[in-house]
This record gives structure tokens, sequence and C-alpha cells, in this order.
């Protein structure tokens, strides 16, 4: 089954952060992810802007702000890496590594 | 295109990871289990820190078949089980994962603790202490126990004056204050195992430790069989226990092991090649092993010996 692409304005409607149940071992460009609730699934290894996106995921930044700052660190037009973005950080939350908030006016 | 992941993580990375791990299906399976020696005692400023190969944990032996069954039900399984003769009963059931680069020795029993293995575990684990490991809570033995934990673990190898052991006693001395010294003594005298760590007691000024004997005489008999042994004697001691008509099978399984062995003992791989060329390796390892297989032969006496 293809993964679920978030739209624009659903994905921005979204503030991410990162899944309480986990161990993870993190290094600038690497990250190694096992879900606590599901340690009979092998450790999820990020590298690179993979990484990157997991730096960024901070349970503050929606979408668009994760976007941004993995943009700016590697240089890149954000409607280059927006989709893809999009569609690692679906991954993730499939994965129950992250969770998606609703992002409210009085949040933010 | 974002990378979703490398195959393994590596050793380094996995040690703190497994050790996460093991305390959740401690915690699911409802099991009793520590964290020893590994990255626990460089965090406790104990060693220094390095990657080691095994992550070694203590589990209650009334929880060992609970929590061995989980750890398979998570996908781990047993390592091939050596065939090579023991100078100590098997105290270990070691695990791999096909996912991760380090397996992990589920220690049920820890030569030179001599006194009942579900006393020196209660003991163990009554002044057991949180360590958070990859942003999670694992538990592990405190500085107290896992002096006499890694003490133990090198005097099995040693006589008390390795460069290991110095290092050792000289963290030993700046972690732990003169309460802490009290209580590993006392540590020590419930576990009964002041005897063999005694090199070590005595000069973290545990002067105490001289005069304490054993209430196990079987048990440290068994210690000092192994603790002296040099390596190769098993092999020796085990041709003193067999008619000499039958010394060319016992050498020819020396020699050989089973492939399975050779892979998980001795650096094999999976082809016949590596196979090969780790059988070399361990050979040629093992002309200077004589010396060893020697004085086992010499010293070897059949109420020490013990096969799992």
């Amino acid at each position: 089954m293809e993964p679920t692409v978030l739209d624009d304005h659903r994905a921005a409607a979204r503030v991410w952060r990162r899944s309480p149940a986990l161990a993870a071992v993190e290094s600038p460009a690497r990250v190694v992810l096992l879900h606590l609730d599901h340690v009979d699934v092998p450790a999820r290894i990020l590298e690179d802007t993979g990484a990157a996106i997991w730096h960024a995921i901070d349970g503050l930044r929606d979408s668009a702000a994760i976007v941004a700052t993995v943009a700016a660190a590697f240089g890149i037009d954000e409607s280059v890496i927006h989709d893809q973005v999009a569609q690692f950080l679906d991954d993730l939350r499939a994965a129950e590594l992250v969770e998606a908030l609703v992002s409210t006016p009085e949040a933010a | 295109m974002i990378p979703g992941g490398a195959a393994r993580p590596t050793a380094a990375e996995a040690a703190p990871l497994v050790h996460v791990l093991c305390e959740r299906v401690a915690q699911t399976s409802r099991t009793r289990v520590l964290a020893i020696k590994g990255p626990v005692v460089a965090m406790q400023g104990l060693r220094a820190p390095r990657t080691s190969a095994d992550v070694d944990v203590l589990v209650h032996p009334d929880d060992l078949t609970t929590f061995v069954e989980h750890m398979r039900a998570a996908g781990w399984h047993d390592a091939t089980e050596t065939t090579a003769p023991r100078l100590v009963r098997a105290h270990s059931v070691n695990l791999l994962h096909d996912h991760w680069p380090v397996g992990i020795d589920v220690h049920h029993h820890f030569p030179g603790f001599l006194a009942p293995d579900a006393e020196v575990f209660d003991a163990l684990w009554a002044r057991r202490r949180a360590y958070v490991m990859a942003g999670a809570r694992v538990t592990a033995a405190d500085p107290v126990s896992m002096v006499a934990v890694v003490g133990l673990h090198l005097l099995r190898h040693d006589d008390g004056t390795s460069a290991r052991l110095d290092d050792l006693v000289g963290r030993a001395e700046a972690v732990l204050g003169p309460e802490d010294l009290d209580a590993l003594l006392q540590l020590a005298r419930d576990t009964d195992s002041v005897v063999p760590l005694r090199p070590i007691l005595l000069r973290l000024g545990l002067r105490r430790a001289a005069t304490i004997e054993t209430t196990h005489p079987v048990e440290l008999a068994s210690w000092y069989d192994r603790a002296g042994a040099p390596p190769g004697s098993v092999w020796g001691r085990q041709l003193s226990r067999t008619p000499w008509w039958r010394w060319p099978q016992v050498v020819w399984h020396a020699v050989r092991l089973t492939d399975d062995e050779i892979a998980t003992y001795h650096g094999g791989g999976d082809t016949r090649r590596e196979l090969a060329r780790a059988r070399r390796r361990r050979l040629r390892r093992g002309f200077g092993l004589v010396p060893g297989i020697l004085h086992g032969y010499l010293t070897g006496q059949p109420r020490h010996l013990h096969r799992h």
C-alpha cells in the first residue's frame, strides 16, 4: 500500500513530536531508533537528510517549519524537498516513531 | 530521496539499545534483570568507554526461562553451544539476533560469587540503580556491585597484577567513598566472594578481607581451578580424563570443532573459504597454547571438571 502523502494544508496544520516510547542513539548525521513497544521490530536507522529531519522534530515545529529547517541545513529550495519530507514524516508516523498533533491558533 | 535507513546498527550503537531492549522485555515479562559490565561500567567511571561485542545481563535464576522465552519471542535465538569441555559449569545463555551486531550473555550465575545464585542475585538486586541509556531507563548493578562483578570477571584470567585490574582498582578508589568500600566488603560477604575478590579488596584497603574465609569450599575449589588455568588447559585436562586410545578423537575434535562453532566463536564466515581461514587462524593460535594444554594434562583432576 502506498503511504499517504499529506497535502500542503494538512501538513502545515500538524506539529510533530517524537514518540515517548523510544530509545535513540543520535549523532548529527545518524540516528538509530528502537520502539519500546515493538522490540521485535528491527531498529530504524536514519542517515543524512533523514537524521536532519529527525533532529528537526522537536514537538514545536510543524511540517512547514521542519521543511524550512532541513532545506536551510542542506541549502536546498523548500519546494524541492517538501513532498518527500511530508512522506517521510508519514512513514515515521506509520512506524509509531513520531506523533502528529493538530496545531491550533491558540497553541501557536 | 530521503534515505529510509542502513541495514544494521553498529556495535557501539547497539550496546545501549540492546540493554534498553532487555529492560523492556524484563518489564513486560515481569522478570528481574540487571545490566552488568558493558557501557554502564564506563558510565560509572569504572573503566574507559569502549565497544564490546556482547551485552551482559544477570537474571534471577527463577526468571531465566521466562526471560529467555520472551527474548526468543522478540526474535533472538540461542547461539551455537560450544562442544569444547568446560572448567566451570555453564553460567549463561547466549542469544543472537540477525539484526543486532552484538550478542547477549544472559547470566544466571556469575563465576566467583560462591553463594547460591538466588542469594547472589538478591544481594545485587537490593543495590540496583537506574541509568539512562539511549534516552531510556535501564536497571543496572550499582558501582559497588559492579566493582565486584568486573573484578571477578578480570580475576578469572588474572592473578591480580594485570593492567586492567590496576585500572579497575585505581578507578574504584576514585569512585567509591569509605561507606561504599564498607558496602563492597559486606556485599562480598553476602555473596561469599571475599576470597575470590581478595586481591582487589586488599588493594582497596579492606584489610578485614584477609581473614574472612569461604562458606562454600567446593565452589571455591572450582573457582581456583578455573582462575589459575592457563589458556588451552581445558583440552589438556580433557585428555587426562580420556583413555589414551581415544586421544586422536579428542585432538581431532579440538582441532576441528564444528562449522557452527568456528563461525560463532572463532570469527569464521558463512563460506567454506572463510571457515577454512578461521580454522587455520585458530590452529596457528593453538600452537601457542601447547604449554597450557600440557599444564592442563598434568594438573587435571576429574573432580574439578564439569561438562555442560
